[in-house]
């Protein structure tokens, strides 16, 4: 490929709608982090849980992708909420670490229960048809994919919805006094366990969203999610654990600059270039770009 | 002759100037009240005394050695130690390795055996013999503010810096903290105290140093200092403003 | 009351722990002529050593998430050195974990101000940078992404039942060795520096502590603890290495191994590669397919979730040996 500037701004759309899905990801992981200190590696998973219940709706009903997406969200939303009752509630209060060896365990349950469905259907990869496959819009040097502006669409109406209910509702308020501190939130009559739970939720179902728009523009397996949902961690901590803003900027900025450095370092680099960027900026910030709970 | 020397201490935070330029001693053997109003930068000073932040301008000086760019570590095996205004044991250690930890790594960086005996007589000191081997966690507030004191008075120290430690006592507890202070007073040790409560620092210090806005305004005895005018200024000022405050509220 | 005191502070005796563990394992071997079981064995006691390694730098509170680093270096260095100068496999398992200690020494130098998930995520990363570097710049060397065949540690005409015994036997000795090391370190004075470190390190430096060299101690030895499992398993069980190694499998093992057994306690790691490895590989036959992963999987969760110390603190409790201060440690 020339150095020419149609390829190069090909390869800038394709960093922000990368870039936009691991926004999804990073916003749901550090939601979870503000409120419950924890990281559930077990994300990718939740996400190709998504993917896989939107193919399943929309097949067995006939409904647009992008409709059946709803359905697999709130699905993968709810089971979020059974995995922070059952699972990661009982460990508050024990040593950090144990948070993530249950993150591994329920990477084996999820991966594998998804696998045990889905791969006699599917064999090794899966990907979500929409009616535009092969629909464009010419945009002067680029053609763009319709599927990519309406993932844009999706994917920022949701960030800025989210955004919206944070900083502007009551709930939202809640949210944000839990993130900061715990205990006074506590004093103050919040229920802090329910907005756990809620907030588990919805990570998790942004998780579902971002895996199923990652299955409109990518093939994938079970096994698919767990590299993106640890670059969505990279993100958040890129971005200071905690900080939605940081979430969201840090994972723009991830997208393109991985998009571009595989374009002029080749393949084998990817997952590297990214990590590189990690040290460095925490070298530089050793609490990210935004400090925590901002 | 002074055991610990300030001179021109200054630190920022971004552009808050916590210490400007803050300039005095202690000598060995004295207990000496720090005080001011909040954010006066009392806590910023004892931090930099112990080399946790580290001062853009000034120099601070302890029996003799420069101690103003010092690792933590090594100024507590110097003899300086402190307590924290919230008290923060280490949490997965018992009452007893708290204090070893003091013992072996502080001055007279003992060996774990004479480190576990000389931590039980401390704790017998401060009152905590029966509770060696609890966890932190099962200690009340008044109980982990002596834990610190031990700790601190294990590592050997020549001078102690006490944040806050007499901070919602009653007066029972306020009796005993005082009995407290004189025990170590009687074992040589030189204090620097930060303490609001100005019945117990009237009562215990030979001599009190007011900061305000990272400025030292006053020094002198407790009688010199409370007739101060810049003091009675810095006070009433700060009560004023604090009623306004709980008026407001 | 001050010496009653100081008495319960003398640590538990770790030799007869260790005499133990020698004449149980051998004799299994005496007894066992199964080939798989005596290679499961091994398996848990080369990765009982790598978790060990693991638990070391966990006792400081630096808990990594990039642990393959070095247990891939320590391969690579050892298969290299014992290929290309003609070391005897004996000899560079030992000389080349060096560079592992080095890398060790090198990425604590780097996060000495990093903590908890940042730290956790910059240990993760370099595995990935260290996986780029071997096949790239290095690939020459390692014969990239196909890589290279290890020596054998015991060959010369051997019966192949007599090398699994010898293989078998070697990684238990160095088993025991680890966890004596890991234990009178634990037990010793620098032990209760990495213990206040773990704890709160600004705490820790103004009680005297040196945290810098440490955390730095630690985790250089850490390095070449994993480095020395690394090179064990290339020379006996797997007989090649490859970059895949540096994948994030190699990384979540010792994690897993050491919570399940007990967190911070010497003899934790031992304990849970030793279950969940048996555990795990009884599912894989009985139930076979993605049902035994699952069920691994709900295992692993159940175990977290109701025994977050670990099984080691469950076990003494039942036997009634557990002081309060495994339970702290394992929190």
């Amino acid at each position: 490929m020339g150095l020419d500037a149609a390829s190069l701004l090909q390869v800038l759309v394709w960093g922000l709608v990368v870039g936009s899905i691991y926004v999804l990801l990073a916003t749901g992981l550090t939601l979870i982090f503000g409120v419950m200190k924890l990281v559930n590696f077990a994300h990718g998973e939740l996400m190709m849980w998504g993917a896989f219940l939107t193919i399943l709706i929309a097949q067995s009903t006939g409904v647009n992708p992008y409709v059946a997406m709803i359905g697999s969200t709130a699905a993968v939303g709810l089971l979020g909420v059974a995995i922070e009752r059952l699972g990661f509630r009982p460990l508050r209060g024990t040593a950090k670490i144990n948070e993530i060896f249950l993150s591994i365990a329920l990477i084996l349950v999820l991966q594998n229960a998804l696998a045990r469905f889905f791969v006699p259907y599917f064999r090794e990869n899966a990907q979500i048809r929409t009616p535009y496959a092969t629909e464009y819009f010419s945009l002067g040097l680029v053609n763009l994919r319709y599927d990519f502006v309406i993932l844009l669409a999706v994917a920022w109406a949701i960030t800025f919805g989210l955004w919206f209910v944070l900083f502007h509702t009551a709930p939202g308020r809640d949210v944000r006094a839990t993130s900061q501190n715990r205990a006074a939130a506590l004093l103050m009559g919040i229920d802090v366990r329910r907005i756990d739970m809620l907030c588990f939720g919805i990570g998790s179902a942004l998780a579902a969203l971002a895996g199923s728009l990652y299955g409109v523009v990518n093939p994938f397996s079970p096994y698919a999610g767990t590299i993106p949902a640890i670059k969505a961690f990279a993100v958040i901590i890129l971005g200071g654990l905690g900080s939605v803003p940081g979430a969201v900027l840090g994972g723009l900025l991830y997208g393109v600059v991985e998009s571009f450095g595989t374009f002029f370092l080749g393949g084998s680099w990817r997952d590297a270039i990214a990590f590189v960027l990690l040290i460095v900026v925490l070298m530089v910030r050793p609490q990210g770009i935004f400090r925590e709970g901002a | 002759m002074s055991l610990l020397r300030c001179e021109a201490v200054a630190k920022s935070f971004g552009g808050l100037q916590a210490l400007a330029g803050v300039q005095f001693e202690v000598g060995a053997g004295e207990i000496v009240g720090l005080i001011g109003p909040n954010g006066a930068g009392k806590s910023t000073l004892v931090n930099t005394i112990t080399g946790v932040h580290r001062p853009e301008h000034g120099s601070i000086t302890f029996d003799g050695h420069e101690v103003t760019r010092l690792a933590p570590e090594r100024i507590t095996r110097l003899g300086v130690a402190r307590t924290f205004q919230i008290p923060q044991p280490f949490h997965t250690l018992s009452v007893l390795e708290n204090v070893m930890v003091g013992v072996a790594f502080g001055a007279r960086g003992a060996s774990l055996e004479r480190a576990a005996r000389e931590a039980a007589e401390l704790l017998e000191f401060v009152g905590l013999a029966d509770k060696a081997h609890h966890e932190p966690q099962a200690l009340t507030i008044i109980e982990l503010r002596r834990l610190e004191l031990a700790r601190a008075l294990g590592s050997g120290a020549r001078l102690l810096l006490l944040d806050e430690i007499h901070a919602g006592l009653t007066p029972k507890e306020l009796e005993e903290a005082r009995e407290l202070l004189q025990r170590l007073r009687a074992r040589g040790v030189t204090i620097l105290m930060v303490e609001h409560l100005m019945q117990i620092i009237m009562a215990v210090c030979e001599r009190i140093v007011v900061l305000e806005f990272g400025r030292k305004i006053a020094e002198g005895t407790p009688a010199e200092v409370a007739a101060d005018p810049e003091v009675i200024r810095a006070y009433l000022g700060t009560r004023r403003a604090g009623g306004a405050r709980a008026a407001g509220a | 009351m001050s010496r009653a005191a100081a008495a319960r502070v003398r640590r538990r005796r770790t030799l007869p722990v260790a005499l133990a563990m020698l004449v149980a394992g051998g004799v299994v071997a005496a007894l066992v002529r199964e080939q798989f079981v005596l290679q499961v064995l091994t398996y848990v006691f080369i990765f009982a050593i790598y978790a060990q390694s693991w638990n070391i730098a966990a006792h400081s509170g630096q808990f990594s998430l990039g642990h393959a680093t070095f247990l891939g270096l320590g391969a690579y260095a050892s298969v290299l050195l014992a290929g290309r100068l003609g070391l005897p496999a004996a000899v560079a398992m030992f000389v080349g974990p060096l560079l592992p200690a080095l890398a060790g020494l090198a990425i604590a130098r780097l996060c000495l101000r990093l903590r908890e998930w940042y730290f956790g995520m910059v240990t993760f990363g370099f595995t990935a940078i260290v996986q780029v570097l071997v096949v790239e710049p290095f690939g020459g060397l390692t014969n990239r992404w196909d890589g290279l065949d290890a020596a054998p540690l015991w060959a010369g005409g051997r019966a192949i039942e007599t090398i699994a015994i010898l293989n078998y036997l070697t990684a238990l000795a160095l088993m025991v060795g680890s966890y004596l090391l890991a234990a009178r370190l634990m037990n010793s004075k620098s032990g209760l520096a990495l213990a206040a470190i773990h704890d709160n390190e600004v705490v820790a430096a103004v009680s005297g502590v040196n945290v810098r060299t440490h955390r730095l101690m630690a985790m250089t030895l850490s390095g070449y603890v994993a480095g020395v499992a690394g090179a064990l398993n290339s020379h006996t069980l797997t007989r090649h290495i490859s970059p895949g190694i540096f994948g994030i499998e190699d990384s979540i093992w010792p994690l897993l191994y050491t919570i399940a057994g007990g967190l911070r306690i010497p003899e934790g790691p031992i304990l849970g590669t030793l279950v969940v490895r048996v555990f795990w590989e009884w599912a894989l036959r009985a139930l076979g397919g993605f049902e035994s992963l699952v069920v691994i999987g709900l295992a692993l969760a159940v175990i977290v979730t109701t025994f977050p110390q670990g099984l080691y603190v469950l076990a003494a409790r039942a036997a009634g040996w557990a002081g309060p201060r495994l339970a702290r440690r394992a929190r």
